[in-house]
């Protein structure tokens, strides 16, 4: 194997098969996995009623349990693939639209460039959530009678991909600017290269290896805002608010959402009136959410420090050159830093 | 100031504005927002209650979105009449806003100074130690910077109940009611997060700094290794903090959304959130007051931070 194979890289190797031990579990689980009849009732060895669900964390639920019973660990591997899918597909998709409108942008005079830059700009002054939430919010929640099921899942998707593009394309035509300054592409063109096939051979293949980084970073992106949106009350995958009760001297109605998939922000949303009193029914799948994340941050990290494991490597064996070896690496790691910022 | 740089911080701030003009009214565009809002006030007074027959598609209205451009800056100058709609009523905007808009920003600007302060003096205090030890501090810190703020915010919440149940210390009304604002721990909070952003941050330029020429040159002059870092690699390594200083801002208002949230403060982003689909106006309103300071903060620091380059470049 070569030595700087991402299978050698450590943090890398956890943060994937992390995440994919999550998901295979959680197909195999929907798959093959036993419904037990949850039991509301937690009994001692004599058949006394020693607990009332939800049962808070223990050996037997490790993660506590929901009001019905059932433990936590289950129902958050049951969701993972919807949540962690989900944000896959928003991220791929998102790479895919801000590539090619990023490339749009590049071949752009500079003029109106800087005009949509400015543009831009706006989003820099309120949290993507909220803006993500104003757009979703009138489907999911607050004309929720009016759109169809379909409405209410596609929707939210394409708001989700849409929000960032604005700012990914950026980068990424930035980056492309940035290649496009190499003295190769100077004697591509005289060698009679131009527009779309410069890109295509020159400039693309040195954009590819970010765009891989850029989506793995948005992977984690959109879980964050997934975890902000279930705060907010949306379920990514469709809402459904039921009028829970009435109160006859106001007419005020009490709704409730509900989500029929465990889906993680579905889980926050729906537990969130009872974090007072049963603080592990949101912690739980916050605590999903922070590993996730975690783990996709683990992913980024083994990428971009990708040459660093390998000099220590090399550093074990030739101890002399090491302060050399360790300054190259904290410029590598402060280039890469800044140039994401954004 | 140099003319270049007024003109280029006019031309910023008048895309900016119309940037927040179209994003705020652009559930115009997507939804049959008029006859939504109808509705709505109907379900809401109680003159409908079958709303089964009812059906509606996402549209692309641009006639509609122009006309809410329009009524939107009539909106916005139309000084103090300005209301919002909830649950059936008209609402007068202020003071309801404007207070959930100063509790919010004096948290938010509280938390920005703390954070900064507080992540110069931990990077200094990094930067002291031996390179080794360093490692294993950014290893720790690169794990609590992954934890997404929502898990932070949450934890020390329950830190405050706990801490209450234990000692019976109450550190902070952990949901606020009226008249009482707890002042410190929100703060606290607030500035936990960002820390950890402009601490590592921070280090980066530090230890770049640190491999620059000018240092190995002051070290070869036998300068004292404290005054180096405080003096010399201190200033530069704080000019691309504030370079950065954007990134930091959108951070700590993504974590003000989750604290008003999570600790059900009024703040202005709890206000968006609770009326703002409904209210494309107050948003767009909202999103300006929020604007306008942040970016005479951005301009100014951008401003000091030219000037003193180009003083240093003179001086050379």
């Amino acid at each position: 194997m070569r030595k700087d194979s991402l299978l050698r890289n450590v943090p890398f190797v956890l943060g994937v098969s992390f995440l994919l031990l999550l998901l295979i579990s959680s197909y195999l689980y929907s798959l093959y996995g036993a419904q037990v009849q949850p039991d509301k009732m937690l009994y001692d060895k004599n058949g006394n009623v020693v607990a009332l669900a939800p049962f808070a964390p223990s050996l037997e639920f490790p993660l506590g349990s929901d009001l019905d019973g059932n433990s936590f660990v289950f129902k958050l591997i049951e969701g993972a693939k919807y949540t962690i899918g989900l944000a896959i597909a928003v991220a791929f998709f998102r790479i895919i639209f801000s590539f090619l409108f990023g490339y749009f942008l590049f071949r752009l005079p500079s003029s109106l460039r800087n005009v949509f830059s400015g543009l831009a700009n706006t989003l820099h002054y309120a949290p993507v959530t909220i803006f993500t939430y104003l757009l979703i919010a009138p489907v999911v929640l607050n004309f929720s009678w009016s759109y169809d099921v379909s409405t209410k899942i596609i929707f939210p998707m394409l708001v989700l991909t849409g929000i960032s593009i604005p700012v990914l394309a950026l980068y990424i035509q930035n980056e492309l600017e940035a290649i496009s300054k190499k003295e190769y592409i100077d004697s591509a063109k005289i060698l009679g290269g131009s527009g779309f096939y410069l890109f295509r051979k020159h400039l693309a293949p040195f954009l590819y290896p970010k765009l891989w980084l850029l989506f793995v970073q948005q992977v984690g992106q959109v879980l964050i805002i997934f975890a902000h949106l279930g705060l907010l009350n949306v379920f990514i995958g469709g809402t459904d608010v039921r009028v829970m009760d009435v109160d006859m001297k106001t007419g005020e109605t009490t709704t409730q959402s509900f989500s029929m998939t465990n889906e993680w922000a579905g889980l926050i949303a729906q537990n969130f009136p009872y974090a007072q009193s049963f603080p592990w029914m949101v912690l739980a799948p916050v605590t999903a959410f922070a590993l996730s994340i975690l783990a996709i941050n683990s992913i980024v990290y083994g990428i971009e420090n990708r040459k660093t494991f390998k000099k220590r490597a090399v550093k074990t064996s030739m101890p002399a050159k090491a302060v050399i070896l360790e300054q190259e690496h904290f410029k590598l790691n402060g280039s890469s830093h800044s140039s994401n910022q954004g | 100031m140099s003319k270049s740089f007024v003109r280029r911080s006019a031309a910023q701030f008048l895309l900016t504005s119309l940037g927040i003009l179209l994003i705020g009214s652009l559930p115009y565009l997507f939804f049959n927002m008029k006859s939504q809002l109808e509705i709505l006030e109907m379900i809401d007074q109680k003159n409908l209650s079958n709303t089964l027959f009812l059906y509606d598609t996402i549209v692309f209205n641009v006639n509609a979105y122009v006309h809410q451009l329009i009524h939107t800056i009539e909106y916005l100058f139309n000084g103090n009449m300005l209301e919002y709609y909830a649950r059936g009523r008209n609402l007068p905007l202020f003071p309801t806003l404007w207070d959930a808009y100063s509790l919010s920003m004096s948290y938010l600007v509280a938390s920005l100074i703390v954070s900064v302060g507080a992540g110069i003096i931990l990077t200094i205090m990094t930067m002291v130690l031996p390179k080794q030890t360093r490692a294993y501090i950014k290893g720790l810190f690169f794990i609590v910077e992954s934890l997404p703020d929502i898990f932070v915010i949450l934890l020390a919440q329950l830190g405050v109940i706990w801490i209450y149940k234990q000692t019976d210390l109450l550190l902070f009304n952990v949901t606020s009611g009226f008249n009482d604002q707890a002042i410190f721990l929100p703060i606290f909070i607030l500035s936990l997060l960002p820390s950890v952003y402009i601490y590592k941050y921070l280090l980066l330029s530090f230890e770049e700094e640190e491999n620059q020429l000018y240092v190995e040159l002051a070290k070869g002059k036998g300068i004292n290794r404290y005054r180096i870092l405080m003096d010399h690699m201190f200033r530069n390594a704080m000019v691309s903090l504030f370079n950065h200083f954007k990134g930091v801002f959108l951070f700590a208002l993504a974590n003000l959304l989750m604290l008003e949230l999570i600790f059900e403060m009024n703040g202005v982003m709890k206000f968006i959130y609770k009326y703002g689909a409904v209210n494309t106006e107050m948003v767009t309103l909202s999103l300006y007051m929020i604007f306008l300071p942040a970016f005479v903060l951005f301009t100014s620091i951008e401003w000091f931070i030219e000037r003193w380059t180009a003083r240093q470049v003179g001086a050379r």
